[in-house]
């Protein structure tokens, strides 16, 4: 069966097609809240809430488009309602310390690898954490879900101009911030959400 | 020309949309631009961490607990829209049985204005019938006709008319006024 006869069956509500559409979206939805919510348990809710919003409203989906960007664009508008929606502190501390999050690299890695992993994915998620909610999706759908240009500015309604100036500031703050957390080990630089400062240093 | 402190610059270069020439510009300026090195480095450094950043695994039964969810409520709205499509042909029937029994009402009074009273053609039917029932011919084509005639006749009367007896009533209170 194709992807679109999946889909179709889907929204003929069969129980088999819902559950393929699910498992076969999953992951990638989990990423992305992942990315943007940075707490695993805000990630499964919130993915488990965008899949399920993404089948009960499948009557509204264009069978002409792919269902990739479709489905990441609920997701998006989901994860920055609720970033938005979030009080300003943002607990860093106690991201990813419930173990609820795996890495997919390799099979049974070692606990050192697995706390390696963890830290590498805590000081992304620190990164990110400096960038406003919709420069963090920009940058996640750019990063992890290789959207092309056009499909991220469908999914976060910009133009593809603002996607890539968005993109490329984000990528300078977050490059400064990296550098600046290299030099002097432990202080995260100035998060909360800023925008990325605009480049020219002429 | 092209200023290369310029932000579209720098995403034309992240997107690798340089020429050879333009290339051979750039590197030129990277190494005569401390600031721009500088910046340059700490791009590709970003680039690195991010691209081998670990891919975060969903927990293995969210999937089955998602589409479980999604059956769910899928089921649900489908037992409520049957129940608004179940309710609105309760009331649409209801409106059509009403609008029949105040139409055949009439129909039946002109009817039998016309020809006797009323009262006297359903004797004279029910007469018929029953003389033709006692003869024996119960299952004639005249007895069910006659039969199928009483029923069109004075079936609104007895149970449509029922359902819709206030309608009718104020009907004839009208007609009789
Ligand atoms: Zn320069």
């Amino acid at each position: 069966m194709t992807e679109q006869e999946w889909i179709m069956a889907a929204m003929h509500g069969e129980e088999s097609a819902i559950s393929w559409l699910v498992e076969a979206y999953q992951p990638m939805v989990f990423g992305l809240c992942y990315r943007m919510l940075g707490s695993p348990t805000d990630a499964e809710d919130a993915a488990q809430d965008a899949l399920v919003k993404a089948v009960m409203s499948l009557q509204s989906f264009d069978l002409e488009r792919p269902f990739k960007p479709w489905v990441l664009r609920i997701a998006s508008n989901l994860c920055t309602d609720r970033l938005r929606r979030r009080r300003p502190e943002v607990s860093l501390d106690g991201m990813g310390d419930d173990g609820a999050w795996e890495w997919q690299a390799g099979s049974d890695p070692s606990p050192e690898q697995q706390l390696e992993a963890r830290e590498r994915q805590k000081a992304i998620q620190v990164l990110l954490e400096t960038l406003s909610p919709v420069d963090r999706l920009v940058v996640t759908l750019y990063y992890w879900q290789d959207l092309s240009y056009e499909e991220i500015a469908e999914a976060t309604h910009l133009s593809v101009s603002a996607v890539k100036s968005r993109l490329f500031r984000a990528r300078r703050g977050m490059a400064e911030c990296w550098a600046q957390n290299q030099d002097d080990e432990g202080s995260y630089c100035n998060s909360g959400m800023r925008e990325a400062h605009y480049v020219g240093h002429a | 020309m092209w200023d290369m402190h310029s932000e579209a610059w720098w995403i034309k270069v992240l997107d690798g949309d340089l020429t050879p020439p333009e290339q051979a510009l750039w590197e030129q300026h990277l190494s005569e631009c401390p600031t721009c090195r500088a910046e340059w480095a700490a791009l590709a450094q970003l680039e690195m961490v991010l691209r081998v950043a670990p891919v975060p695994v969903p927990p293995a039964d969210l999937a089955a607990k998602t589409t479980a969810r999604a059956v769910l409520m899928r089921r649900q709205r489908r037992l409520w829209m049957l129940l608004g499509i179940s309710f609105l042909t309760v009331l649409l029937g209801a409106g059509v049985v009403v609008a029949l029994g105040t139409v055949y009402w009439d129909f039946n009074r002109l009817l039998a204005a016309m020809v006797f009273s009323k009262d006297m053609l359903l004797q004279v039917l029910m007469r018929t019938l029953v003389g033709l029932m006692v003869a024996g011919r119960s299952f004639s084509p005249l007895v069910l006709a006659l039969a199928a005639g009483l029923l069109f006749l004075f079936m609104p009367h007895g149970v449509l008319a029922t359902v819709a007896v206030v309608m009718v009533r104020r009907q004839r209170g009208v007609a009789e006024a």
